[in-house]
């Protein structure tokens, strides 16, 4: 994301910026969006259509040096879009990023399931709403504060506050359930 | 060593961020931005929008159409079965009066003269500096002035088969005016006060146009139509008469113009108040119907709207034969009496 700030112009974006900013920062975008939706095809929709927005408009990018937070904010606010909609059609099946290596698809009789960390808390990541994942995951992985989160989805401090402690608690409840991993089985392939 | 949640989901999540399947080949983002840019405007225009838009110009186009066709112009006040003039009984009240306010009015206070009137219905319009009445049919309304007691029918004579033609007007006789005036109170769809009816007839009066005057006749004009202010060769100009039921009648005005100070002072029961400048100097008894305490100006020739018959206190009875309401029968079905806005009047209280 660091390369995305090198490359804009302090003296306001072109369209060449933002192609530049496209090839620098679409890796990291889509990991952000498949993080949120577990879907890659989703994911690379959404960082494509969060940039064109940027090239059709780079007016509407004030800070010039806070670019990367202006897309990150456009494509989480997609994101949110996409799941409401979803939601709307009935169709609430966005999960969260399934792991590739294939532990999580284990059938729930698969005694080893219960001793995989990472197949527990991928099943306790698709248990959390939307909005719990896309703050569970700006808070986790991109490490930003509260007032971050609140600013990149456009909620209210309290409500990040809010849907972040309920979505520890029930990350807490269900991974109770399983066997507690330690840091060799974390680290475990 | 057992690891805390938040420490477990930084390592997973940073796990799984590792392993996510980016795409080797990202199209490139003209791609996908030239068919945005040719999508015809409005494509895409999100429908509730289209729909507002729609329904703003509907709206827009109706109430248009509404003032097109009927401009400043309230709903006409039908009446379903107009009576004929005989079935039309009872005697109206003849004591309407108007109150005189000065012998002299400078042109400031002619501006805002108003007259109250009352219409047949019970009804109340005020019609500012006596002058909006066009073609018998509209007028504006001054909620905020009022002055007198007398109850007007306004009308436009044509609708009698009167006022077309030069004199007709002026040979009113005072019998006349008041069949049409309870002719026009029994149109009226509410009753009439009690005991009392319309006073007085305002009526637009089309003077003769020049070129209407039969060849050879121009220098005899003012003899034909004695009434008729117009000098010949004038354009043809509409005037605001009141008839008042007891035969008395006036000129008060071209349309659009300022009543003239000289045949409203002449008229003596016939009064203007003039709110800027307080009450009526001279208050006049609603029984004083003939006499003026005002001093008469006599017309000026200069002035155009000083007819020799402003002020015709003539009894009914010395009416012209030749002026009977037989002359020209009234049709059988007239159109209502609504040249005053009823809508636009308030109930007196």
């Amino acid at each position: 994301m660091d390369e995305n700030r090198a490359a804009a112009k302090p003296g306001g974006l072109t369209r060449e910026d933002v192609g530049r900013l496209f090839v620098a920062g679409r890796d990291d975008l889509f990991r952000l969006v498949w993080l949120v939706t577990g879907d890659a095809e989703v994911a690379e929709d959404l960082v494509q259509e969060a940039y064109t927005r940027l090239y059709e408009h780079p007016e509407r990018v004030r800070d010039v040096d806070r670019v990367d937070a202006y897309v990150r904010s456009i494509v989480l606010n997609l994101a949110r879009t996409r799941f409401a909609r979803r939601a709307r059609r009935g169709r609430h099946d966005l999960r969260i990023a399934h792991d590739p290596t294939g532990a999580g698809r284990r059938p729930e009789s698969d005694p080893m399931r219960a001793a995989d960390d990472r197949s527990v808390l991928s099943g306790a990541l698709d248990a959390l709403t939307p909005k719990q994942r896309i703050c569970v995951v700006c808070r986790y992985w991109l490490g930003l504060t509260d007032a971050e989160i609140a600013a990149a989805t456009g909620l209210s401090l309290g409500t990040v506050k809010t849907h972040l402690r309920r979505a520890l608690t029930s990350l807490r409840s269900r991974v109770a359930d399983a066997p507690t991993p330690t840091l060799e089985a974390d680290h475990a392939p | 060593m057992p690891l805390e949640l938040e420490d477990r989901l930084e390592r997973r999540l940073s796990d799984m961020a590792r392993q996510a399947p980016v795409p080797g080949d990202w199209p490139d983002l003209d791609t996908r931005i030239i068919p945005l840019d040719s999508r015809p405007p409005g494509r895409h225009r999100p429908v509730t929008a289209v729909v507002a838009t729609a329904a703003v110009i509907v709206i827009v186009a109706a109430l248009a159409f509404a003032l097109v066709r009927d401009p400043g112009n309230p709903p006409t006040r039908a009446a379903a079965t107009p009576p004929s003039m005989d079935a039309v009984e009872g005697s109206p009240a003849l004591d309407g009066h108007w109150s005189a306010t000065g012998p002299r009015l400078t042109d400031e206070q002619l501006g805002s003269i108003v007259a109250t009137v009352r219409l047949a219905d019970g009804s109340e319009a005020v019609i500012p500096r006596l002058e909006p009445v066009v073609d018998g049919h509209t007028t504006r309304v001054d909620r905020n002035r009022r002055v007198t007691d007398v109850v007007v029918a306004s009308t436009d004579l044509n609708q009698f088969g009167l006022g077309d033609t030069p004199g007709d007007a002026d040979s009113l006789t005072g019998e006349q005016i008041q069949e049409i005036l309870r002719y026009l109170a029994a149109l009226s769809p509410r009753p009439a006060p009690p005991h009392r009816g319309p006073e007085a007839l305002v009526a637009v009066v089309h003077t003769v146009p020049a070129h209407d005057v039969p060849a050879g006749r121009e220098s005899g004009c003012r003899e034909q139509v004695p009434a008729n202010p117009l000098a010949c060769g004038q354009e043809q100009r509409d005037f605001i008469w009141i008839f008042l039921a007891s035969g008395a009648r006036v000129a008060i005005g071209e349309m659009g113009s300022v009543p003239n100070l000289d045949v409203l002072a002449g008229l003596g029961p016939v009064g203007v108040w003039i709110p800027d400048v307080g009450p009526p100097l001279s208050p006049q008894p609603p029984s004083a119907k003939t006499t003026s305490t005002l001093p008469s100006s006599p017309p000026t020739s200069a002035t155009p709207l000083a007819p020799p018959t402003t002020v015709d206190t003539r009894p009914s009875a010395s009416a012209s034969p030749t002026t009977s309401m037989s002359r020209r029968p009234v049709p059988s079905s007239p159109a209502p009496a609504t040249t005053l806005a009823p809508d636009s009047a308030h109930e007196q209280p």
